[in-house]
């Protein structure tokens, strides 16, 4: 069949073309892959907080799929720059619109299908590979993956889909046009999309509303969907505002003749300016791909690096015992006899009396309880007299004064309004026997008034029995005692917290979000330094000839170096620069999925997010620089 | 003192180890100033390495080639680079535009990369444009005019830094032969303001335009005719029959 044959010699002519294609696809496809085999073919859902882990895992698998749509569309509309030309040689000889469409659509499924195999091949090896390697690296031991059909066949299905429209939209460009004019447009430069203005301003507007939703949506399940419209939202506002912010920023350029008119400037311009729209979408992928790299790991790394800060915000002690009644005579031998038994002994013994915490939330320094989505704190208090035995320390308060104690020092008022009473605050730092009631994920808050009928002014509940002690001995031997005596005393294990115990979950717990953090990461890095460098081999194919002829007019290595500088470096930092200002929406996000674990210091995640930006820098510019090396071999060979 | 001077220029190309193809044996050529010199020959006979070599874009194996005095068979790369820009200009059978720049841009090309002002270029395509007649193409794209327009915006290009001298590989190459004898005519009235201009062509007929016909053969120059005074058809029937001459020679030779 001679369109068989052509399609398959166009493929193989045009390899320049057609292999970065194919590669840039392969990549999309294995990263796909990655997301659907995290989904499927692993125990995910069944460690802690596995739920939270798949509801993430989906976020990110949409959006990679759309951000793969997206850059699939544009690297096909380059490669068909030269499939026009060709086409309209095959038309001139009298090939029908029907044997054409026939070309392309057997041109496309063979892309499809060389790289859907690869690109297969390449996620299965990636995701056995780093999932092994993770799993020692961080020692998380909990994870298990088998290799099952169901996402090789649903990422085969989603990129057909992909090529599906790909070939539709191929066909609508066959249309309305002549021998004459494919051959013609294939040496065309790219137009100003139509109505840029507009679009300009509809990507602001999408943009806007994307970080709006992200920003006022609350971490929870419930928000899954507000999340991927968020996510959607700010992929589709990101590929408008690159295109015809580049187109835009570009013509500045161009118009500016004192710049333009210059050797490397000239240039570089020019040759960005010829292939605006494809260029403005690569940098759009590249920065939507860095901003996926920074949300995975800021998110993970902050989980863990906040891990101590949980532990403590659990309990101070080793193990501490919240009750209704206090801890009766019986109860308290118990304690000693397992102790001696496990072989450990107890130390500084302490016990005190608080109110029952009260939901609520803190708005303007006034208290209001509820339980609703609004509610973010636990109020509960005690009085003067016990936090100084506990503290050692030696306050005095008015009627009207309290101490207050928040989680790393959170509350900023100067006074407080509880019940339409309003106590100046005194804040304090410390507080050895804290706890979280029920392990609940409110903020604990701890009102200490001057006398006990303050403190039950305050916060009127039931008292609370608080009882905490340190324990000495080997470190099995203090887990295995922390892990038995909830049984021992026939108490719930929420109100019964052991360091010891928690320690070791919360390793687990936040191992498993390292792992999936890091390994979004990871495949998120290795992808942005594929398309980077898919991006620096087309266009180097699609500039040799030029940059040729210019050689022959008299430029000199060592200009064309300068060019190619100029036009890497012009554009270079846009997307590490949208990624941080996409960043900057996704931190309210993050912060409030970070409180979803009790995690209240935005100091780490701000700390992280530094050292993670600097990195990312480095890395982005490691490959930058590597992948012009390439592109400067592919001019000048 | 002539403009150009070659003298024993050897190209040897070698393949491989020991395959050596001897392009051009020993070629003394001189040209002076505001001559207009065609160069013919057969297919393969070693027209294109005598132009690269004079366009210093590739260097003789042995002799001497100097331009105003300067020696151009050991120029480095970046002083060959500068020099081309600064004393020549090229016209391609292929023309060569850039389709990433407009008409105007690529005219400018050569004088951006020289670092010129602004203001210079814009006064120095003025007059050019006028002259080519192409004052309403500038704004085009390359992609948007035809062959032979195309061709005049390459000579406007070549022409736009006041080279020493003009090489042209085939400039008609792909013309038909309207616009070819447009170009020509062209290339005949820049050359009585005093452009100096090297010429290779197949063409009997473009040579014809000539002051000089240069005709190389088993890398040498085998014959040279000189137009004189004489019309252009004589002329042109003169060159035909010496191409004529050279091939049944050829032909006995063998
Ligand atoms: N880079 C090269 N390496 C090896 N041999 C070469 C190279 N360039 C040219 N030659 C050989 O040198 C000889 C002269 O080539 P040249 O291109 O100068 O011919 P020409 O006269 O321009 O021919 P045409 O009229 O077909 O353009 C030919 O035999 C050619 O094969
Ligand atoms: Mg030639």
């Amino acid at each position: 069949m001679i369109q068989f044959k052509l399609a398959y010699h166009h493929l193989v002519k045009n390899k320049n073309q057609s292999l970065p294609f194919i590669f840039s696809n392969t990549i999309w496809i294995a990263v796909v892959y990655i997301f659907l085999a995290m989904l499927y073919d692993t125990n995910l859902k069944n460690i802690s907080f596995g739920t939270i882990a798949v509801a993430l895992m989906q976020l990110g698998l949409g959006f990679v799929i759309l951000v793969s749509g997206l850059a699939i569309i544009y690297a096909e509309q380059t490669l068909n720059k030269q499939r026009t030309k060709e086409l309209g040689l095959y038309s001139m000889l009298g090939l029908n619109k029907h044997n054409l469409r026939q070309v392309i659509g057997i041109e496309n499924l063979l892309f499809y299908a060389i790289s859907t195999g690869l690109g297969l091949i390449i996620g299965i090896t990636f995701s056995k590979l780093s999932v092994m390697s993770l799993r020692v690296l961080l020692s998380f031991e909990h994870l298990h993956q088998t290799l099952t059909i169901k996402p090789i066949a649903i990422a085969a299905i989603i990129f057909a889909i992909i090529f599906l429209l790909l070939t539709l939209y191929d066909f609508l460009g066959l249309r309305h046009i002549n021998p004459m004019t494919l051959w013609q447009k294939a040496s065309k430069p790219e137009t100003v999309p139509k109505g840029h203005t507009f679009l300009a301003i509809t990507g602001l507007i999408v943009l806007t509303i994307g970080y709006y939703i992200s920003i006022s949506s609350r971490a929870s399940l419930s928000a899954f969907l507000q999340m991927m419209v968020a996510i959607i939202l700010v992929v589709v506002g990101t590929y408008l505002i690159f295109i015809v912010g580049s187109i835009v920023f570009l013509k500045l350029l161009k118009q500016n003749e004192n710049y333009y008119y210059k050797p490397k400037n000239f240039i570089a311009v020019a040759n960005m300016l010829f292939r605006m729209k494809q260029n403005g979408a690569g940098l759009a992928t590249i920065s939507l791909l860095c901003t996926a790299t920074l949300v995975s790991i800021i998110a993970s790394v902050s989980l863990v690096a906040g891990q101590n800060n949980l532990l403590n915000l659990w309990s101070k002690r080793d193990i501490q015992i919240v009750s209704t009644s206090p801890i009766n005579l019986v109860q308290n031998e118990q304690i000693t006899q397992f102790a001696s038994k496990t072989n450990i002994s107890l130390q500084s013994h302490r016990q005190m009396t608080v109110t029952t915490p009260t939901n609520g939330e803190l708005k303007n320094n006034y208290f209001k309880a509820n339980n609703s989505l609004k509610t973010e704190v636990a109020i509960s208090s005690l009085d003067l007299q016990q936090y100084n035995h506990i503290e050692g320390s030696h306050y005095h308060l008015a009627d009207d004064e309290i101490l207050l104690y928040s989680p790393d020092n959170t509350y900023q008022g100067k006074e407080i309004i509880i019940h339409g009473h309003t106590y100046k605050v005194k804040p304090v730092t410390s507080f050895d026997t804290s706890f979280v009631y029920n392990h609940s994920t409110y903020k604990p808050i701890f009102i200490i008034a001057k006398s006990q009928a303050i403190a039950q002014k305050i916060n009127p509940t039931p008292v609370l029995y608080v009882t905490s002690f340190n324990t000495v001995g080997t470190k099995s031997a203090c887990k295995q005692f922390g892990e038995k005596l909830p049984n021992l005393l026939n108490a719930d294990p929420a109100s019964i917290t052991s360091r010891f115990v928690i320690k070791d979950l919360f390793g687990s717990l936040f191992g498993g979000f390292l792992f999936i953090g890091v390994l979004i990461g990871l495949v998120m890095i290795c992808a942005t330094a594929m398309i980077i460098y898919y991006k620096q081999v087309s266009e180097g194919y699609s500039d040799k000839a030029n940059y040729a002829i210019m050689r022959q007019l008299g430029l000199s290595q060592q200009e064309t170096r300068k060019a190619i500088n100029s036009q890497v470096l012009t554009v270079f930092l846009l997307p590490i620069v949208g990624a941080v200002i996409n960043l900057a929406f996704a931190l309210p996000v993050l912060k409030n999925v970070l409180s979803v674990f009790s995690m209240y210091n935005i100091n780490i995640l701000i700390i992280v997010s530094f050292i993670c930006i600097a990195l990312l820098i480095i890395i982005y510019m490691l490959i930058y620089w590597s992948t012009t090396v390439v592109y400067r071999q592919i001019i000048s060979s | 003192m002539s403009l150009l001077n070659l003298k024993h220029i050897k190209k040897v190309f070698t393949e491989g180890n020991t395959n050596q193809i001897v392009a051009l044996r020993d070629i003394d050529l001189s040209v002076e100033k505001g001559e207009f010199v065609a160069i013919m020959g057969e297919s393969g006979a070693g027209k294109s390495t005598l132009l690269n070599i004079i366009a210093t874009l590739d260097q003789p194996t042995s002799g001497t080639i100097t331009l105003n005095q300067t020696d151009l068979s050991h120029l480095s790369e970046k002083d060959s680079s500068q020099f081309r820009r600064e004393h020549l200009g090229f016209v391609f059978q292929s023309f060569n535009l850039l389709d990433t720049f407009n008409n105007r841009d690529n005219i400018f090309l050569p004088l951006v990369l020289s670092k010129a002002k602004h203001e210079f270029m814009i006064d120095r395509i003025k007059p050019l444009s006028k002259a080519l007649g192409i004052d309403n193409l500038l704004d085009r794209q390359p992609s948007e005019i035809s062959g032979g327009q195309k061709q005049r915006i390459a000579i406007a290009r070549a022409l736009i830094t006041q080279p020493d001298l003009l090489l042209a590989d085939e400039p008609t190459g792909a013309l038909d032969s309207g616009n070819s004898e447009k170009i020509l005519r062209l290339f005949n009235q820049i050359n009585h303001s005093g452009q100096t201009i090297l010429m290779v062509t197949h063409s009997a007929e473009a040579a014809s335009y000539a002051q000089r016909t240069l005709f190389i053969k088993d890398g040498i120059i085998y014959n040279e005719l000189y137009r004189g005074d004489q019309n252009r058809s004589h002329y042109l029937e003169q060159i035909i029959n010496s191409l004529a001459a050279l091939q049944s020679r050829e032909v006995t030779s063998q």
